[in-house]
């Protein structure tokens, strides 16, 4: 019975309407059927019991025998009493009345149960959708179990619903995220720049009182185009980094052990001088990703794990159903505290900014290509020592 | 007349030689420190105004004047790259007298030191912001006033209010705000973030004031700008 009545209530709307339709004219007709009838014999019973006198005729064979009941003919009197009259008239009205009046009522309630039962619900959920929209309200969710016509567009109705959630989240982080990468890039151009500014003002003063000697000037100026560099590189650092915000993976088809190959030579040419081991573990055949973005990531991290790594490095790719894992850790110092937390933000570094000509942008663009490419980065420190980095990304 | 002896902190060290170099120039005594720990070291030394970055490792210089500003009594000055209201509005909370913008004139640093030598400026206090009108916080001292009563809030709130006060017009979900406001160590989850909200309304409520914090498409909040 639960079934059957499950089975019903997902019909489609069409369906259901001519179910209900159906069912009420055959009630309405079963109704009008029975009343005709009883009212017809009522008449007959009045009319039968004025049938007093008159002639009673009837056929017969050839042989005399009577054929049938035979009929009275009588002459009308149709002097009916005054109640049998009323009746005869009620009866009349009924007969005219009762079809046309049960169509109708049985279509009126066709309708309105038809109404209850499919339809209300779904539009009073869509109607209450609506206004929140229109209200600027995206915090609810829209629950209507049926799968016909009227719930197929509450789903839709959700989905829309749920993506402009997801839009404006996306958007208000995206916003954010900017804002702080341009932060710490205008923080870290201001320096040289105000290097440059803060001996030029001197120069103009001193150069005057010819308080420094050609050697002071030499360094000076020494120190001026090492600052006038690093803003030069710091203006292609964020050009090579809008870049790559800008651009889509390229997906391409190829064997894991090709990856694998690739992988290899680039330690070859790395040429770390600590002790490298590489371990692969329950690999696909194949795999499809955008094999240059892999490898930055992979020459990134290996680069970072040589220049902090004591004696070893270790490196494991491995492959779950969807996910492409490398994770690479070495033995050195470790994350410190607060390298956990900053380490994959733009431009920051952990030791002195002079050291090197490294900006800080090596983790925060694996984290991009990682996220481009549907995985995830994760930084965190070693049971005994030394950093762990890991880096996903979706194949498949 | 004896020198005065100044402290320079930062990380870079051509900017500290720059400084170094213009300051001994005009007579002064300068004492030089590359992170916060030596800064601390050489506070103990007295000397009569520092010259404090932000952005160092390990310890930042805001870290530094909060820890510095109860053993030295001279005026400490920021020079920092990181330019926002907030930031401005974090180091005079901390007890930073001033805050100067690199890329600085060299003339005008100068003139400011020597003004706040002169305490002339000694007791400028900026911290205090006032909103709409009837709303003032003072990041300082951390409180919040409506028509000049004092509205009591508590750690968490109040945490809340001047994270969105500071960023003024920007929007954050609660998951992001989670994140800011009590890290990755927090325990819980973003939905105390709108209980919190729940209470900070209605204490702002009280007022009969417009509330400052506006709830956007029921999914993030923002300081009314």
């Amino acid at each position: 019975m639960e079934k059957l009545v499950r089975w019903f209530k997902q019909l489609s709307i069409p369906t259901t309407f001519t179910i209900y339709m159906f069912l009420c004219l055959l009630l309405a007709l079963l109704l009008s059927a029975i009343t005709m009838n009883v009212v017809e014999n009522r008449k007959i019973e009045i009319t039968a019991s004025y049938e007093k006198d008159g002639d009673h005729y009837y056929l017969t064979t050839k042989e005399g025998k009577q054929l049938g009941e035979g009929v009275n003919i009588s002459v009308d009197n149709a002097l009916y009493s005054i109640e049998d009259q009323r009746e005869m008239n009620v009866l009349s009205i009924v007969s005219i009345v009762a079809i046309p009046l049960y169509f109708t009522i049985c279509i009126i309630v066709a309708s309105f149960v038809f109404y209850r039962q499919k339809m209300k619900k779904p539009l009073a959920l869509l109607n209450e959708a609506t206004e929140k929209i229109a209200n600027q309200q995206l915090d609810f969710t829209m629950d209507y179990p049926l799968q016909d016509e009227l719930g197929r567009l509450c789903s839709s109705f959700e989905t829309m619903r749920s993506s402009l959630e997801a839009n404006h989240r996306y958007l208000w982080r995206m916003i954010d995220d900017r804002k702080q990468l341009n932060e710490a890039f205008s923080h870290d151009l201001r320096t040289p720049l105000t290097v440059l500014k803060g001996y030029l003002d001197l120069m103009d003063n001193y150069v005057q009182d010819q308080q420094w000697s050609k050697q002071k000037m030499t360094e000076m100026i020494a120190t001026m185009n090492i600052q006038v560099n690093r803003l030069e590189n710091y203006a292609n650092s964020m050009h090579a980094l809008q870049k790559l915000e800008g651009m889509e993976p390229s997906r391409r088809r190829l064997q894991t052990s090709l990856l694998i190959q690739q992988m290899k030579d680039v330690i070859l040419i790395l040429n770390p001088a600590q002790h490298v081991h590489f371990d692969v573990k329950r690999l696909m055949d194949y795999c499809e990703l955008d094999v240059d973005l892999v490898m930055q990531v992979f020459e990134n991290l290996v680069n970072n794990a040589m220049r902090y790594a004591k004696e070893a490095i270790h490196i494991t790719l491995s492959m779950n159903e969807r996910v492409l894992n490398l994770t690479i850790q070495d033995d050195g110092e470790g994350f410190s505290r607060e390298s956990l937390t900053k380490a994959m933000e733009p431009y920051y570094r952990s030791e002195g900014k002079e050291a090197s000509n490294h900006y800080g942008l090596g983790l925060y663009i694996c984290k991009l290509i990682c996220t481009k490419h549907e995985g995830e980065l994760k930084i965190m420190n070693g049971d005994q020592r030394g950093a762990i980095v890991s880096a996903s990304f979706k194949v498949n | 007349m004896s020198k005065y002896k100044l402290l320079i902190v930062d990380d870079e060290r051509d900017i500290v030689a720059l400084l170094q170099e213009h300051f001994e120039y005009k007579g002064y005594e300068v004492l030089t420190a590359y992170d916060g720990k030596e800064a601390i070291r050489l506070a103990q030394q007295q000397p009569d105004l520092i010259l404090l970055d932000i952005n160092m490792p390990s310890m930042n210089g805001l870290e530094v004047c909060a820890y510095i500003r109860s053993l030295v009594s001279c005026p400490i000055l920021f020079v920092s790259a990181k330019i926002d209201e907030s930031d401005k509005i974090k180091g005079l909370s901390v007890g930073g007298d001033d805050y100067i913008i690199k890329p600085f004139s060299i003339h005008e640093l100068s003139a400011r030191v020597e003004a706040h030598l002169r305490r002339d400026e000694r007791h400028l206090n900026k911290t205090k912001i006032k909103f709409f009108d009837h709303l003032q916080i003072d990041y300082g001292a951390k409180e919040i006033t409506c028509e000049g009563k004092l509205i009591s809030f508590t750690k968490k709130e109040y945490e809340i209010i001047e994270f969105l006060s500071i960023h003024r017009g920007q929007v954050f979900d609660k998951e992001r705000m989670y994140e800011k406001l009590w890290g990755f160590d927090g325990v819980g989850d973003s939905s105390v973030i709108s209980e919190h909200i729940r209470k900070i309304r209605a204490k702002f409520a009280i007022s009969g004031k417009d509330q400052p914090i506006e709830t956007v498409w029921g999914l993030g909040y923002k300081w009314k700008s």
